[in-house]
């Protein structure tokens, strides 16, 4: 996990938007409507939405 | 995996449910304490009549017909498939390895309908392994053909021992002809085994409304590019010979 | 010239050996190439097609064979080594569309990302918005179903990197002139936002295009933002960049009343801004005090930010229109009316709209039931049943599980409109329409024939049933506003300019006029 990149500076109301998609597409098309750079991300539930697996993984800090 | 210490060429053991990988440096998989994935074959939903089915494989062929890839056996779902799109669709063009594998496939359907058993061998033989892809183009069709042969069978009392004997020969048929992993699918596609997104497609194709029987094949469609589109070629025709009242595993 | 290059035993999955095909084949001077599995059929294929040899034949069923077939020695070097480039695990194989599966892939394809639009099932999305913090994005989090305590975690973790967390459980922001999640097309313009709630933004906005105004940003906070536990660290964060900004003039601030505590600390942090401070705690009326005036409805926000925008005086009149002709307008819709008319059905997709609603309809009508209430007294027994005057919020937890948001799927509310005609007690029908990014294509083409089927049940009974509404929208809007206005007043709606006037309107015809004293004042005009 690429953590804490260079802080920008500048608030999100200064810059364009880049935006990265994560659940329903709707929102991503509508974006990509107004223009805007999108990368959506075919999300699946990690561990197979299986909460039990997915707290081992949490702790494993996967 | 080299981060495990594993090797290329390391000894692999498989013994139940565990795999043993690199001997004394092992690494060992085990699926003894994991929740096993199985194909439910009874659909809980009360199947829908003939018609309504027949409207469902209609839908799903004109949705894979216009979303299909088209890389594998996916342009000869038009060609296969009676959906009232073949009126309306110029020929399509074939890629090489759909050209072969047309006149093969009907001759393959055509002796399954006959229930000719003995001569399906040859057929098998003539398709298994043909095509792109880790699983070939045309295995992916015939597993979709066995995995819905059964479950049409069993949830519309078709013959369900015609089809066992049927998916059998089929798989058999295919062993030394294609890859390991893919003869190991058909050899499971033959009992109905089959990954829940196409389990859940034959299931709304058999109990659901055209328009979510649509979306599941969209969805299939979508997540299985090629083998999703040579699958669903496979299921479409394991509909329409157990659709078709004269045909050997047709369900009345 | 052929070329075959034998890999075995390899294991390649079949999106992998696509591509390759695919590049490969569209090299310059590469005449045929195939990556196929050494099947004896494939093996025969390769054979017809001019690949022949003994590694072909020695090859097996597990063995990937990639043959080539190009014009000269160079192009047939040049491809052997883009395919071994491609094959190497180490290359990231590049195509067309790549659809990253993870947050951390979707950073790798776009590094300078700096939001993250979140709207996955709840009980994953913390974990994946505090990935997203950590990746230096700012977060709009549309999921509902995090715990407060995830909330203020996130809050915290954002705060201590200056990034934003709009939400959970938010529904619109606009930002730099996008819109993010439902909203509208709305003028860039100087009027700020910070909400907590969705629709409060769509209706403040919507009204201020309607003026020739517009926004510079909305920023929505999330429907929690101000409860005591997270403190208002958004709305504060948002107050904040909205002085810093320098298209801002005037900031409008809105939410169902906060508690006492947190509204302290966000007044007394807001009142160091030195920019004009709406405040609009949804019914809370009061004062102000110096640059912070208190409106009572969304429609007074937009009318205060309006006159503060313009330098006028907002106007305070309760409709748009002439008393004369409003007057009238409700007592034609009234005429016709049996004398068990007595109630207003308010039936709602915006959950602020629905509670502005109440606000309004309680001084005016009494008691107003409500599976959203503004007191826990009028709560109603059963969401389904209507009971004396009513508004449901139809976007809430019980209408809303495994189906489409109300804004999207008017099925519900249809089957709602036609229930209310049967009962003898309705008089008035109210509703939202909603327009913009996420809504319906064409709520008039859903609501009209119902509509006026359910006017023509009411008809069957003897009874006249009148159905206000208000749609919220621009004409900038992907719906067109003025053929949705149109279809609808066909249908025999009575479209009021804000969900405020339209429930006051209602109220003039359910109460035949009754509450006209109220609503004007003594005097006429």
């Amino acid at each position: 996990m690429e953590k804490d990149r260079e802080p920008e500076k500048r608030s999100i109301l200064k810059r364009k938007l880049k935006v990265i998609n994560l659940g329903i597409e709707i929102f991503a098309d509508d974006l990509k409507k107004q223009g805007v750079e999108v990368v959506g991300v075919d999300w699946q539930p990690p561990a197979g939405g299986d909460e039990e697996l997915l707290r081992l993984l949490e702790k494993l800090g996967a | 995996m080299a981060e495990l210490g594993v090797k290329k060429n390391d000894e692999v053991l498989r013994k139940d449910g565990e795999i043993l990988i690199g001997g004394k440096k092992a690494v060992l998989i085990s699926i003894q304490h994991a929740r096993l994935y199985r194909t439910e074959k009874d659909f809980p939903t009360k199947p829908r009549s003939i018609s309504e089915i027949s409207a469902n494989v209609a839908a799903v062929t004109r949705t894979a017909a216009r979303r299909g890839h088209h890389q594998g056996l996916g342009s000869l779902i038009p060609l296969l498939v009676p959906s009232g799109i073949e009126k309306t669709k110029g020929p399509a063009a074939l890629n090489s390895f759909s050209r072969l594998a047309l006149p093969r496939v009907r001759s393959l359907l055509s002796k399954i309908g006959e229930g000719r058993i003995s001569e399906l061998g040859a057929e098998v033989q003539n398709l298994a392994g043909l095509g792109p892809g880790l699983t070939p183009s045309s295995d992916d069709m015939l597993s979709g053909l066995m995995a819905s042969l059964v479950l049409i069978a069993h949830n519309l009392k078709g013959d369900a021992e015609m089809v066992r004997r049927v998916n059998r020969k089929i798989a058999l048929s295919a062993r030394k002809r294609t890859t390991m992993l893919s003869e190991e699918y058909l050899s499971q596609a033959a009992s109905g085994e089959t990954n829940e997104h196409f389990q859940e497609l034959i299931k709304k194709m058999l109990t659901a409304p055209p328009n979510e029987a649509k979306r599941s094949a969209e969805l299939v469609l979508k997540v299985g590019e090629t083998s999703g589109t040579d699958t669903v070629l496979g299921i479409l025709l394991g509909f329409r010979l157990s659709l078709d009242k004269k045909s050997a595993v047709g369900v009345a | 010239m052929f070329k075959i290059i034998v890999e075995k035993g390899n294991y390649r999955d079949s999106v992998t050996l696509m591509k390759v095909s695919n590049e490969v084949s569209k090299l310059k001077g590469v005449s045929q190439a195939a990556v196929l599995m050494a099947t004896p059929l494939n093996k025969r294929f390769l054979a017809d097609a001019g690949f022949k040899g003994s590694e072909v034949e020695k090859a097996g069923p597990d063995d990937l064979i990639i043959a080539i077939e190009a014009a000269s020695e160079e192009v047939l070097e040049s491809s052997v080594s883009r395919v071994e480039e491609m094959l190497s695990s180490r290359e990231s194989v590049e195509a067309e569309e790549i659809r990253p599966r993870t947050l951390t892939s979707a950073v790798k394809l776009m590094p300078d990302a700096n939001l993250a639009l979140i709207s996955i099932p709840g009980r994953f999305a913390k974990r994946e918005a505090m990935n997203a913090l950590e990746s230096g994005l700012n977060v709009f989090l549309f999921s509902s179903n995090v715990s407060r305590e995830d909330e203020v975690e996130l809050k915290e973790a954002a705060k201590a990197r200056r990034l934003l967390v709009m939400g959970p459980d938010c529904g619109t922001s606009i930002i730099n002139g996008v819109v993010l999640g439902f909203g509208n097309v709305v003028r860039r313009g100087s009027v700020g936002i910070v909400s907590a709630s969705g629709t409060g933004i769509q209706q403040v906005s919507t009204l201020l295009d309607g003026e020739g105004l517009g926004i510079s940003h909305a920023i929505g906070t999330g429907g929690n933002d101000l409860s005591e536990k997270v403190g208002g660290m958004t709305t504060m964060e948002g107050i904040r960049l909205l002085e810093e900004d320098e298209g801002t003039r005037v900031i409008v601030l809105i939410s169902k009343p906060p508690g006492p505590k947190t509204s302290t600390k966000v007044l007394n942090a807001a009142s160091r801004s030195s920019k004009p401070l709406i405040v609009n705690f949804l019914g809370e009326a009061g004062a102000g005090s110096g640059k912070q005036v208190k409106a009572v409805t969304l429609e007074d926000a937009a009318r205060m930010a309006s006159g503060f925008v313009k330098g006028k005086k907002a106007g305070t009149r309760p409709f748009s229109d002439s008393q004369s002709r409003v007057r009238s307008l409700a007592q034609s819709e009234s005429s016709g009316m049996s004398g068990t008319q007595k109630y207003i059905r308010g039936l709602y997709s915006g959950g602020t709209l629905c509670y502005e609603s109440q606000v309004i309809l309680a001084p005016l009508m009494g008691e107003v039931f409500s599976n959203a209430p503004l007191r826990p007294e009028s709560r109603l027994e059963d969401a389904n049943i209507s009971r004396g005057n009513t508004c449901i919020d139809m976007g809430s937890e019980e209408f809303v599980v495994g189906r489409p948001h109300p804004m999207i799927d008017y099925s519900l509310r249809k089957n709602r409109i036609l229930k209310e005609a049967r009962d003898t007690e309705t008089a008035v029908v109210l509703l939202d329409v909603v327009l913009g990014y996420g809504s319906n294509e064409d709520p008039a083409k859903e609501l009209g024939p119902t509509i006026v089927s359910a006017k023509k049940l009411a008809g069957t009974g003897g009874r006249h049933i009148s159905v206000v509404a208000s749609i919220v929208g621009t004409r900038e809007d992907p719906q067109d506003i003025q053929k949705q206005a149109k279809v609808l007043a066909s249908a025999g709606v009575v479209l009021m300019p804000s969900n405020a006037q339209a429930a006051r309107f209602a109220a003039l015809v359910a109460s035949r006029g009754a509450v006209g004293r109220k609503l004007f004042g003594d005097g006429k005009r």
